[in-house]
């Protein structure tokens, strides 16, 4: 018997996608290195993100685009850590409970704060939180609980001020999570759908994407809290909550981006394969290029 | 220990002296700090001192089987113990990155240099070679601490001579020393090291920074050169952006110094060789120690005497000049003798001893009044006692106690005598 | 056996002052933030780069971020085979190097607080090991969009009868041949690297160290277009 050993194929199967296709949404002329000037005639302009002056040269620290914004030079990249901006929801996991206020992993370069003025506690909302309420910091939020939060603020360093004033946020419960690199994140104005399955998504800004039998805003009980005790889901449910899943997962290692639309394409166009099948290279590569044509198309539609 | 970090405007202090070409040690930025060399007593020890970073090589060889690859070449070991002796920063027992750094460093500089003939260490091949160690110890360390245990190690392997041998055909023969002379180790060239800093992304050069410089440097490159104008090691220490053009500046300025010192250990090697084969003691390390000795307080060249033990005191004197160790002693006044002090303890004294007088109690041995310095007699009679009687002890002990309790009492109202029943406590505490 | 032969040809087939083909491959490890595998000839080197994000309490610096760098080489990657992979000590030396070089080349202060981790692993050493782990380096962190002051390129350059050779594989890297490994930043004359083995005579150091700024150039042109062509793959489909 004889083996073949090379090294890494030429262009990964997920690359071949994102590289076949009519890509005229990059402008080449406009790509930068790091080390590269970004302009011809530094005085007219200032420097934005992404850029450092160097001998009087404007000139870029990241590989990305250039983009012009009137006199405002800088670069994007397209993959980066999350950084945040205040509107935007997340789903985060509690990494540690301190004085007054808990710490979150929002895959960002720092730990988010969720202060202990800024939850909902069950049985009453906006009342002031005295010392009883510090000692049961633990017992309302554990560390490795994941929260679904807004930015409320952001830090000059970078860190993220999270709060769940309200009724869609709060503890997440019963799910799925799914890590997406942050950059795949569509921006939309929606963050909770529900989907016609019988359950829900919530994306979470910073890549986060929470698939769930119900909303943390259905779950309420009478006096405002939330349900405690872990209800049965269904099978049925289950299977479906997988399939999303899968097809989540799916996008992300074809660098499809994930919205509302793509999601419930991307399930419809699943449904002929079993959800085995949906991690196997071949059925997943011809999968996606469907659902990227698909997306395309109806794109090329509305406009 | 954590490590202190310089203070800002210590920081903004030394950085603008440093770019107006000032140092705190009135050197120039491209001088070079004193370097001292000294060999030990011991064949294969060095000191070396620049400035005040101060360490110690020393070099020892053992018989040992080589390794299965190298089978003709003997070993080089070296070792560096950076304790928090040298710098508070440094951990105990542990070698950190710093440690690990100079200990690579010093590899490179004498393992991997090759200035060490390791194939003449072959005693038998494949059996029997040297394994040469070298220890380097820091004791002090103010910055530039490679060069100066480059120094310390290259002079100590100068210095070393390993133990002579002669092979038979069952066994190894070694020799003592005084059967046959041990042969020196054969070395090729020596590399030199020195630390050069780097200031403004490398403009400014600042030669053999301090351990204060150097924190506040943008960085420093390690260059090792040695007298046949070859470059040993080239090394960045901390991060930094330099040009080319800058790095052969550095070099060239490490030329010319290794060329010097280069002179300086061949210098005291020779003079250490003569000094031993015209059959004289070396001095070994004793000329390094300062020939005072430290007291309280102050640096005086004075003695330190036992409790004197003597028939005919002679009172004046003995105010004049304290023993330092006395026993029974006004804890209040030692080292704080002072001719004004004196009288105030002899009116003291003598209060108490009315007192004492006045309660008449039996068995209150001379150990009860107050112990001033003055009271000379007194003292050396309980020297005597205790000295003769070393079995009396529990006894005295007790009888003391005893007697402390009621002068205690009797005091109380009087303001003057509040220092002596204190004492007295505090004796019978000391004492219990 | 000569380093040159006498019509100027090395031990493979290369002229003096002809690099090895370079090969690469970004984005390979999905779960780092970036990561890049490079070949230099025969020598392969894979590099992934997690960060920047909260490290630990202890290598944390206030005003800038903390870079940890791992260097290691599998256990068949030489021609003996290596028990330990790591943690000795030519791997703990080259561990810092790599730091050091990279504190000088990411713009830090954009993230104080923070932790970047770069792990090289070296599948197959061919020479210039340590070069290739910095070009690898450098590409991982561009495609894991980590400011810098621009693509650190390095090679090792050895010198034989005054005549320099470039791009040294372990074959030419005895013990008796000085060859020095330099890094620069975009090809400029901006050195963050810079490491010697064996003994140099300094009328042989400005030749060596112009040999070795010149490669680093050709290297970073490399570099640079593999990285803009990874950009395009990068850029997700309906995307932003």
């Amino acid at each position: 018997m004889s083996y073949e050993i090379t090294g890494p194929p030429l262009v990964s199967p997920w690359m071949m996608l994102s590289m076949s296709e009519a890509r005229n949404d990059v402008d080449e002329s406009k790509i930068v290195i790091p080390g590269q000037s970004v302009c011809d005639a530094p005085q007219q302009f200032m420097r934005g993100h992404g850029t450092y002056i160097r001998d009087g040269e404007i000139v870029s620290s990241l590989s990305g685009v250039v983009q012009q914004l009137n006199r405002l030079l800088m670069v994007k990249t397209i993959k980066q850590r999350y950084a945040g901006e205040v509107g935007d929801v997340v789903v985060a996991r509690v990494v540690e409970v301190q004085a007054k206020r808990w710490k979150c992993d929002v895959s960002s370069r720092l730990h988010a704060n969720l202060p202990l003025g800024s939850v909902l506690l069950p049985g009453g909302d906006f009342r002031r939180k005295d010392v009883e309420d510090e000692e049961k910091m633990s017992e309302f939020l554990k560390n490795g609980e994941l929260i679904c939060a807004e930015v409320q603020q952001v830090q000059h360093d970078g860190t993220l001020m999270l709060h769940t004033r309200n009724n869609k946020y709060g503890k997440l419960r019963q799910g799925i999570t799914i890590k997406v690199p942050p950059h795949l994140i569509k921006k939309s104005k929606k963050h909770f759908h529900t989907l016609p399955y019988g359950m829900a998504v919530i994306i979470g800004c910073n890549g986060n994407v929470w698939v769930t039998p119900s909303l943390p805003e259905t779950t309420l009980e009478e006096d405002g809290s939330h349900i405690h005790e872990f209800q049965v889901v269904p099978q049925d449910i289950r299977l479906t909550m997988v399939r999303v899943a899968s097809c989540i997962r799916l996008l992300r290692d074809y660098s499809i981006s994930i919205f509302i639309n793509s999601i419930t394409t991307a399930y419809e166009m699943s449904q002929p394969y079993d959800i085995k099948e949906l991690s196997e290279q071949e059925t997943s590569s011809r999968l996606a290029y469907l659902i990227a044509a698909r997306l395309l198309q109806e794109l090329q539609q509305q406009k | 220990m954590r490590v202190q970090p310089v203070t800002i405007c210590e920081k903004a202090l030394i950085l603008e002296a440093l770019r107006s070409g000032k140092r705190f040690d009135f050197r120039g930025l491209e001088e070079f700090r004193e370097v001292k060399l000294v060999v030990g007593a011991e064949i294969g020890t060095a000191i070396c001192t620049i400035g005040n970073t101060k360490v110690l090589a020393a070099v020892s060889a053992q018989i040992a089987e080589p390794s299965s690859m190298r089978p003709h070449k003997g070993v080089i070991n070296i070792d560096v113990d950076l304790s928090p002796m040298a710098n508070y920063a440094n951990e105990h027992d542990r070698l950190g990155s710093r440690g690990m750094e100079l200990i690579r460093l010093l590899e490179l500089i004498i393992r991997d240099s090759r200035c060490i003939d390791v194939e003449s260490l072959c005693i038998r091949a494949g059996k029997e070679i040297w394994k040469v160690r070298v220890d380097v110890r820091i004791l002090d360390d103010d910055g530039s601490l490679l060069d100066c245990a480059c120094l310390a190690a290259i002079t100590a392997l100068q210095h070393f001579k390993r133990p002579n041998v002669t092979l038979e055909p069952h066994h190894t023969l070694i020799y003592s020393e005084y059967e046959k002379a041990p042969v020196p180790l054969n070395i090729y060239h020596m590399p030199i090291c020195t630390t050069i800093g780097l200031l403004d992304k490398g403009q400014m050069v600042v030669i053999d920074p301090t351990d204060k410089e150097a924190a506040c440097l943008d960085g420093s490159i390690v260059v090792a050169c040695n007298k046949r104008r070859e470059v040993c090691a080239l090394h960045q220490s901390t991060n930094l952006v330099l040009s080319t053009k800058q790095i052969e500046r550095c070099v060239k300025l490490a030329m010319s110094r290794a060329e010097a010192l280069t002179a300086v250990v061949s210098d005291v090697v020779k003079q250490d060789q003569r000094e031993r084969s015209a059959f004289k003691r070396p001095d070994g390390f004793a000329i390094t120690a300062p020939a005072l000795i430290l007291t309280a307080g102050t640096v005086a060249a004075r003695k330190i005497v036992a409790p004197v033990v003597k028939n005919e005191p002679d009172v004046e004197q003995r105010a004049m000049y304290q023993p330092s160790i006395v026993l029974n002693e006004n804890p209040l006044s030692v080292g704080s003798v002072k001719q004004e002090e004196v009288d105030n303890d002899a009116s003291i004294s003598e209060q108490v001893e009315m007192i004492q007088n006045s309660v008449g109690k039996v068995e209150v041995t001379e150990t009860q009044k107050s112990s001033t310095i003055s009271n000379r007699k007194r003292e050396e009679k309980e020297v005597d006692d205790l000295l003769s009687g070393l079995d009396d002890d529990e006894e005295e002990v007790q009888t003391m106690t005893l007697g402390a309790e009621e002068p205690v009492q009797d005091v109380t109202m009087q303001e003057e005598e509040e220092e002596q029943p204190n004492l007295l406590l505090a004796k019978k505490k000391k004492k219990k | 056996m000569s380093i040159i032969s006498e019509h100027g040809f090395r031990l493979d087939g290369r002229r003096p002052a002809q690099i090895r083909n370079v090969n690469t491959r970004l984005g390979l490890n999905r779960n780092a933030e970036g990561s890049s595998y490079l070949e230099h000839g025969n020598t392969k080197v894979l590099c992934a780069v997690y960060g920047p994000y909260e490290g630990k309490a202890s290598k944390r610096l206030e005003d800038r971020c903390a870079i940890v760098c791992q260097y290691s080489t599998t256990t068949f990657s030489g021609l003996e085979r290596k028990n330990r992979p790591r943690g000795d000590r030519k791997s703990t030396e080259m561990s810092r190097l790599l730091e050091k070089a990279f504190e000088s080349v990411i713009l830090t202060e954009s993230f104080p607080r923070s932790q970047i981790d770069i792990f090289c692993e070296v599948i197959q050493g061919d020479g210039s090991n340590l070069a290739a782990c910095v070009n690898a380096t450098s590409l991982a962190l561009a495609d894991a969009g980590i400011p810098m002051k621009g693509i650190a390129s390095a090679a090792t350059c050895g010198i034989v009868e005054g005549n320099p050779i470039v791009d040294l594989t372990s074959r030419e890297e005895t013990d008796l041949l000085p060859r020095v490994t330099l890094a620069t930043i975009c090809g400029r004359d901006e050195v963050v690297l810079v490491e010697l083995h064996n003994r140099l005579h300094i009328d042989h150091l400005s030749v060596v160290m112009e040999a070795a700024k010149a490669t680093c150039a050709d290297v970073y042109e490399c570099l640079a277009v593999v990285a803009q062509q990874h950009l395009k793959a990068c850029a997700p489909i309906l995307g932003n």
